[in-house]
């Protein structure tokens, strides 16, 4: 366990350089304008980059992490978006869990026309982009709303009502993830001597399913989960920016140029706010290195339990 | 291929299929056993078939499409489908009808260029990594590792936002440098299992060299495992490109991109009002991408039978 741990921590420390590395990668625009556009072209300057770099080292050995372009601390800004986005990721973490293990069991247990279908669709699921898919669950929703079905706000992070819609929406993959998972989990448990033995003795599937098998699983299963917290993640950005929800990922996206009007007086795509896609970035890391901890951590314990 | 039987990996067993009884009389070769297993299975056929259907409608384009894709009109905005314009005009005046058929040129190049490069990489790396092993394999595990860990669709934003100014070709050299790390793995799998066995240590005692026992022994014996992943990456990379367009992280305006396209459902009156502005892209994206899947499922199956879910 030690020997994991250095390794995570090396391997992060390692991350966050890269990340450094290519945020601060010189980029020394020149504007060209051109009938009706104008536009940057960058140029590497490795003068540049040395300046940049040593600067901002100076500036993390001063005890700061830099400023956002409104200049306010990059730590505060971290703690407003990244709280709401925390919030989003837990829920839709265990809606994805809860729903993944009861579809999964579902799919097990049953061998009928709708669980092979709802097998097929988990699977089939998981090959579409996922912005197409919200977009038409949005579609859905506003269609049910002009049936005549109660409003609630889809939009925005303000409302209960977006933000567990954000969630839902955030928890729709994973999901999918964790049932493929779990059932091929639980399936290869199956023509174990002890599931014949179980069987032979009349015990219900029902109880040798979450009893039995689940619980053998479980270890397989808890591996599993920092490669469904990482679709969740690549899934964020996509909730965020397709429901307005102003959280850490919208404001990485915000950070690396995105122009969320074309009202503005100035395109946003020239204000690129380093020092917050690093400090962003780093969480996000972070979040997935302590995943990956977690899990491992976890799995140590129930496999130590289950040998007890 | 050539060799004896070969090892089996996480994903595909490369081993060559066991011929069955009626086979053995007819004594396929490996290929045709593998080709036959392939045109058996209904849904990788009905998937080459849709494939094939894709290609010929968006690379056909000139026979069909009257409109120029870039051409804006600003007097004939947000049109609904008529004779003239198919699926209407977007939010530029240009026709929807043209930027689909070609924008599906653009992500069926993306798909299969980055495809080409993350094979070439990730045959390279892998080889080197699985039969070499020792620091070199440390390096590049570690290196791989890196890639891994890191929230894909982040690291790519962060790329391109870097870049400034992609186009296509930019964003498939950026793509394919990013996402070599999982055919590496794959394939450093199937060689470590590989080169314990008994035809490489013959080779190594005939005198062949590294570079011989890896072109004529292990990468023959790992076609499998190349090939399925190869188009599991094409399907990944067609989705990624449509959803960085989308975002509008990918190929610029005036370039006609599906994912692009999709971006105009964002508004709220498109959205509810203009199915056939966005719909046709998502469809199309959907269609390609499970055509893809289905050939890869088709293929995995073929060179490893074992494999098939029932």
């Amino acid at each position: 366990m030690r020997i994991f741990l250095l390794q995570q921590l090396f391997l992060w420390v390692c991350m966050v350089v890269v990340v450094v590395l290519i945020a601060f990668l010189p980029r020394d625009l020149v504007f060209v304008s051109e009938e009706y556009e104008t536009y940057g072209i960058a140029t590497m300057n490795m003068q540049l980059y040395g300046e940049r770099l040593s600067e901002y080292v100076a500036m993390i050995g001063a005890g700061s992490l830099g400023e956002n372009r409104y200049g306010t601390s990059v730590l505060v800004d971290l703690h407003l978006y990244a709280s709401r986005s925390l919030q989003l990721i837990g829920i839709a973490s265990i809606i994805a869990i809860f729903i993944g293990t009861a579809k999964a069991y579902f799919d097990t247990r049953y061998k009928g026309i709708f669980a092979r279908s709802s097998r097929k669709i988990g699977q089939g699921m998981q090959a579409l982009p996922d912005f197409f898919i919200i977009i038409v669950v949005q579609m859905v929703v506003l269609w049910l709303f002009r049936q005549g079905f109660p409003q609630f706000s889809l939009y925005g992070n303000e409302d209960l009502s977006s933000f567990l819609f954000a969630a839902v929406l955030l928890s729709l993959f994973p999901s999918m993830y964790f049932a493929n998972i779990v059932a091929s989990t639980l399936e290869s448990e199956e023509g174990s001597f002890y599931l014949i033995a179980a069987k032979g003795r009349g015990v219900k599937k029902s109880v040798l399913l979450i009893k039995h098998q689940l619980a053998n699983a479980l270890p397989s299963i808890i591996q599993q989960i920092p490669i469904m917290f990482m679709y969740l993640l690549s899934n964020l950005l996509m909730v965020e920016f397709l429901t307005s929800f102003r959280g850490a990922m919208y404001r990485t996206y915000q950070a690396m140029g995105f122009q969320e009007t074309s009202l503005e007086s100035l395109p946003n795509q020239f204000y690129i706010e380093e020092p917050v896609i690093v400090v962003y970035l780093t969480f996000f890391i972070s979040l997935g290195f302590l995943v990956n901890i977690g899990s491992r951590v976890m799995t140590e314990i129930v496999t130590r339990r289950r040998l007890s | 291929m050539s060799g004896p039987s070969p090892g089996s990996t996480k994903q595909v067993n490369t081993e060559p299929p066991m011929p069955e009884a009626k086979e053995q009389k007819k004594s396929y070769s490996p290929t045709k056993l593998i080709v036959k297993r392939f045109f058996a299975n209904k849904l990788a056929v009905a998937g080459v078939f849709m494939f094939l259907l894709v290609v010929i409608f968006s690379f056909s384009a000139p026979l069909f499409v009257e409109h120029d894709p870039a051409q804006t009109n600003p007097l004939n905005t947000y049109a609904e489908p008529s004779a003239d314009h198919w699926l209407g005009t977007n939010s530029s005046g240009q026709d929807n009808f043209a930027r689909l058929v070609y924008g599906g040129q653009i992500s069926l190049q993306v798909g299969v260029f980055i495809m080409l490069i993350v094979s070439v990489i990730g045959v390279v790396l892998g080889s080197i990594s699985g039969y070499f092993g020792g620091w070199i394999d440390s390096i590049i595990m570690r290196v791989t590792d890196l890639f891994l860990i890191f929230p894909f669709l982040l690291l790519v934003l962060t790329v391109v936002t870097i870049l400034q100014n992609v186009n296509v070709a930019i964003l498939v050299i950026t793509l394919g440098l990013i996402v070599w790390p999982n055919i590496t793995r794959i394939l450093r799998g199937t060689y470590l299992t590989l080169r314990e066995r008994e035809f490489i240590y013959s080779a190594r005692a005939a005198g062949a060299t590294d570079l011989r026992i890896i072109m004529k022994h292990m990468i023959p014996n790992a076609i499998g495992p190349i090939i399925v992943n190869a188009t599991i990456i094409m399907a990944q990379m067609i989705i990624l490109e449509s959803a960085l367009s989308f975002i509008g992280f990918g190929i610029p305006a005036p370039t006609p991109s599906w994912g692009a396209m999709l971006n105009e459902a964002r508004s709220l009156n498109i959205l509810t009002g203009m199915p056939w502005a966005w719909m046709p892209p998502g469809i199309m994206i959907v269609i390609t991408v499970l055509s893809i899947n289905f050939i890869g499922d088709g293929l995995r199956d073929a060179f490893d039978p074992k494999s098939s879910r029932k």
